[in-house]
């Protein structure tokens, strides 16, 4: 038996006096009480990261905390097709790149775009919208692109399905790179205005996690789940799969889409390179990381991944640095990427379903405040939690 | 009629390629159900096989042809045994994800180890020659890859046809456990797949670079991607479909490559897949897949 | 000494035990059925039994070996092979190479082609359609040639798993004959059914399985005359 610390007792407290009787009072068998306390949670934890860097720490790391930021939504984005259905998908990246470049045709200055895309249809040239109207623009475009991919891939089985979302990137990549009188083709897109700030990063990811929680909790969101669990057994249960796969994956392709924008609206100049297999990668990690099924999943992977990421960074920075005139340790190109390789396979080979698991924040805490307070034992009530995973998924069976 | 040979020579030649790939791929996929997303890696293995022999011994091109296939059958053994044992018997995105950052790290290494830029393959330069056979020009090479690649998928075929191992690994590819019941060991069927694939990757890398003339760490990723969705079209699992699958694409391509107009090539590689998405949506199970496959 | 002797068998699948503390044996030349009602764990028995899904407790020992992690393939080798239920040819291949892949446990090629001629003598309409590809037979050629496939490794105990299962009567007749023709061959069977009467006509003894337990056991003739067998089916318990 371990004796509880002060700091225990400090936690101990606090939880007695405010989670207690939010917990008590809150109905946790409604969807809406779920996804408001849900995202609560999540959202309160992004805030905490903001607050600390924006008062804590320099441009360098609020750099890195809007890099966070915009690979939160995306990824939350990713999770809404991929965590519901279980169907990974390589190819999301091709909504931002599209978004990122359709926001920024939009929203960069005439003149500059005289200079870098004489090509250009003149409607297009003279335009130069705020970015409010930009990004509904933008996920039109995208929700276009979305549906006219969307539709035949979702009918493919689930094995053949990731490999589509693939095509479906290397597609939108040969198209950026093609269509060099809009995109300047693999040379860089610049000038584009940098309106992505600290602020409109943190909005869009509130709205990333209550919209994908709030899916998740939805009729078509639980149906969803359910052919995740067992796809023969939704099927005939009446479930359409692949209605409800195309309505997740164009939920899916706006939020990554909005992803995209702030990711343009960033980095102020990018070339099609960007939104291509690296960008995909390190997405995919922080999905499968945290636990690809929850929104807490993508949420906690992205911190943990961006973090490993940014550490990665500062190594490659200093080893060349290091050691003397005689012998200096080789500059190694890629750390970052060989990382991911590396945090993928130890998750795949020691928990598969990501670090935090199955279970949402907000299950999390109610599980934690029972143990507490002792109306059952830990062990007892992990017992009762996987008979209850089992017999749900006997349920679906059925 | 010489237009048509002459494309037809074209359309071999890079739909046997892609043939080769999506085979490789399939046999994998239909025995342990992994989508091997490094396969890509190993055909690079192959090319840098290739690059290393060249530069440091020049030797003549049929050593240079069986150091690429080696170096694949090698490669991807070795990367079943330490990658891919683990996830055995797992669902398919675990084993998916793992090949993805088996790829990631097998790319890095090879900008660390080798270079992040493209390294040049001088092969004999009689082997880059155009004959004319009965009116069409041919390269040495396309009439390289047409006898390689029609070679090797025969003698695919008669291994899965004639021999007991072959016998087995296509009943291991329908009904595994049924397949461990007639003591077939899993540990065999699994790293003959791989062999197969890797050896059909090495063939493949072989043709790819002699026309290429170069190998960089990227290099297998697009070939790959191509043969991947070439397998899907063909119906994820079926063999005969994924070579059918693979020339069909080369088919397409060569065809997009004569009539597309100026403005338009830019796009041909989008164009083939959208073509083959547009069959997708009209056989979702691909062109010889049955309708239930595996998930 | 028994041939095959089961002791304490533990199975879960997803959290669920399927087989609870199942023990029986099997003398060598037994005909032994095991029966029980859809879902009772007797396929699962089987299964676990030829190693195709891990057990969580219990011994299995196979002529005095212990056999309990060992893999299936490692078995047939042993001398014993399972017939899985639902028949499970391969039927992308043809009745030849099915029968192919049933002898590769066998280290002498020449025994094999013996049995297969034997099997053809057994099985005429196998030999009729040694070309054809499996999965074009009917149902009742389809369960033949299983089983054919599972006597070309020459076992000396064969686990029949719900043979009988979706056909018609004149084929569940033969397949009965067959069991017997069988032990008279010196094979011994294990023999899992839902089709108590005829199963009880031709076994030595028999146990019952209700809910992944064993109910009871004895001789065929105390089987046949015991009210328990019905109303373990019911799962109301035990006599």
């Amino acid at each position: 038996m371990r004796v509880p610390s002060s700091a225990d007792r400090a936690v101990e407290a606090l939880a007695r006096r405010v989670l207690d009787p939010v917990v008590e009072r809150l109905d946790f068998d409604r969807p809406l009480v779920r996804v408001l306390a849900g995202s609560a949670a999540l959202v309160g934890a992004v805030l905490l990261v903001v607050v600390v860097a924006a008062l804590f720490f320099g441009p360098a790391e609020q750099q890195v905390t809007l890099n966070f930021l915009v690979s939160l939504i995306a990824v939350v984005g990713f999770g809404i097709y991929s965590g519901n259905s279980g169907i990974l998908t390589f190819g999301h990246v091709a909504f931002m790149g599209i978004a990122a470049y359709a926001s920024a045709l939009l929203t960069v200055s005439p003149a500059i775009k005289a200079a870098a895309l004489p090509n250009l249809a003149p409607a297009l040239r003279s335009i130069e919208l705020p970015l409010g109207l930009a990004i509904v623009c933008a996920l039109a475009v995208v929700a276009i692109a979305a549906f006219a991919f969307g539709f035949p891939i979702s009918r493919l089985s689930a094995a053949a399905t990731p490999i589509a979302t693939l095509a479906m990137l290397l597609i939108t990549y040969v198209v950026l790179v093609g269509a060099a009188d809009v995109t300047r083709g693999s040379q860089t897109f610049y000038g584009v205005p940098r309106l992505t700030d600290m602020t409109t990063a943190f909005v869009f990811s509130v709205v990333a996690i209550v919209v994908a929680r709030w899916f998740r909790e939805s009729v078509p969101g639980l149906r969803l789940r359910a052919s995740r669990e067992d796809e023969m057994a939704a099927r005939s249960m009446g479930v359409d799969i692949p209605n409800l796969r195309v309505a997740s994956w164009m939920l899916s392709a706006l939020v990554v889409g909005l992803a995209g924008v702030m990711m343009g609206h960033l980095l102020t100049a990018f070339s099609p390179k960007q939104f291509y297999l690296t960008l995909q990668f390190a997405l995919v990690a922080m999905l499968v990381v945290g636990g690809p099924t929850t929104v807490t999943g993508a949420v906690g992977g992205t911190f943990l991944v961006s973090l490993l990421l940014e550490m990665a960074r500062r190594v490659e920075g200093l080893l060349p640095t290091i050691g003397t005139d005689a012998f200096h340790l080789p500059e190694i190109f890629g750390l970052q990427e060989f990382t991911l390789g590396i945090v993928i396979i130890a998750v795949m080979y020691r928990r598969r379903e990501g670090l935090l698991g199955r279970l949402e924040i907000d299950e999390l805490i109610l599980r934690w405040r029972r143990h507490r307070r002792g109306t059952v034992s830990p062990a007892a009530s992990d017992g009762l939690a996987a008979r209850d995973m089992a017999a749900a998924r006997e349920e679906v069976a059925r | 009629m010489e237009l048509f040979a002459q494309q037809l020579v074209n359309a071999i030649s890079l739909g046997g390629v892609y043939a080769l790939l999506a085979l490789g791929l399939a046999i994998v996929f239909s025995i342990m159900g992994l989508v091997n997303f490094a396969h890509g890696d190993i055909m690079t293995v192959g090319g840098y096989a290739m690059w290393f022999v060249v530069i440091t011994w020049g030797m003549p091109l049929p050593m240079i042809a069986a150091a690429a296939i080696l170096v694949g059958l090698v490669v991807a053994v070795a990367m079943e045994r330490i990658a891919f044992r683990p996830v055995r018997g797992s669902d398919g995105t675990t084993m998916l994800l793992t090949s993805f950052a088996v790829s990631g790290i097998l790319q890095v290494t090879f900008q660390n180890a080798i270079s992040p830029r493209p390294r040049g393959v001088q092969l004999d330069p009689a082997f880059s020659q155009v004959i004319r056979v009965a009116g069409v020009d041919v390269g040495i090479i396309q009439l390289t890859a047409i006898v390689m690649v029609l070679v090797s998928l025969a003698l695919i075929m008669l291994f899965l046809r004639r021999t007991t191992l072959g016998i087995s690994m296509r009943a291991a590819a329908q009904d595994f456990s049924v397949a461990r019941l007639m003591g077939i060991r899993a540990d065999a069927v699994v790293a003959t797949a791989f062999a197969i694939s890797g050896l059909l990757a090495g063939v493949a890398a072989f043709l790819w670079v002699a026309q290429r003339g170069s190998v960089d760490p990227g290099m297998g990723l697009t070939p790959v991607i191509k043969a991947f969705i070439a397998a899907v079209m063909g119906g994820l699992g079926s063999l005969p479909g994924a070579v059918l699958g693979g020339f069909v694409l080369g088919v397409v391509e060569i065809e997009l490559q004569a009539w597309l107009p100026q403005a338009m090539l830019p796009f041909k590689d989008a164009v083939a897949l959208v073509i083959i998405l547009g069959i997708l949506l009209w056989r979702p199970q691909g062109l010889l897949g049955r309708s239930t496959d595996r998930a | 000494m028994p041939l095959l002797s089961v002791d304490g068998l533990s199975v879960s699948y997803g959290g669920i035990r399927a087989v609870r503390g199942v023990s029986f044996s099997v003398e060598p030349g037994e005909i032994v059925a095991i029966l029980g009602a859809n879902g009772a764990g007797k396929s699962t028995t089987l299964n676990a039994v030829m190693g195709l899904v891990p057990k969580i407790a219990g011994s299995i020992r196979f002529d005095g070996q212990e056999i309990g992690t060992t893999r299936p393939e490692r078995i047939v080798r042993l001398g014993m092979t399972l017939t899985p239920e639902g028949r499970h040819v391969f039927s992308n291949l043809s009745v030849d190479e099915n029968l192919v892949l049933g002898a590769i446990p066998l280290r002498d090629r020449s025994r094999a082609e013996a049995l297969r001629r034997r099997n053809f003598e057994r099985f005429p309409v196998l030999a009729e359609r040694r070309r054809q590809q499996a999965g074009t037979l009917s149902g009742g050629e389809q369960q033949m040639l299983a089983i054919a496939r599972s006597l070309m490794s020459e076992p000396r105990l064969l686990l029949l798993d719900e043979p009988s299962l979706g056909l018609a009567p004149i084929v569940v007749d033969r397949i009965f004959d067959l069991v017997q023709d069988l032990r008279r061959d010196g094979v011994t069977v294990l023999l899992v059914e839902q089709n108590v009467d005829q199963t009880l006509s031709i076994a030595d003894r028999g146990y019952v399985l209700a809910s992944g337990e064993l109910r009871l056991s004895g001789s065929a003739r105390e089987l046949r005359e015991s009210s328990g067998i019905e109303r373990a089916y019911l799962g109301i318990g035990a006599a």
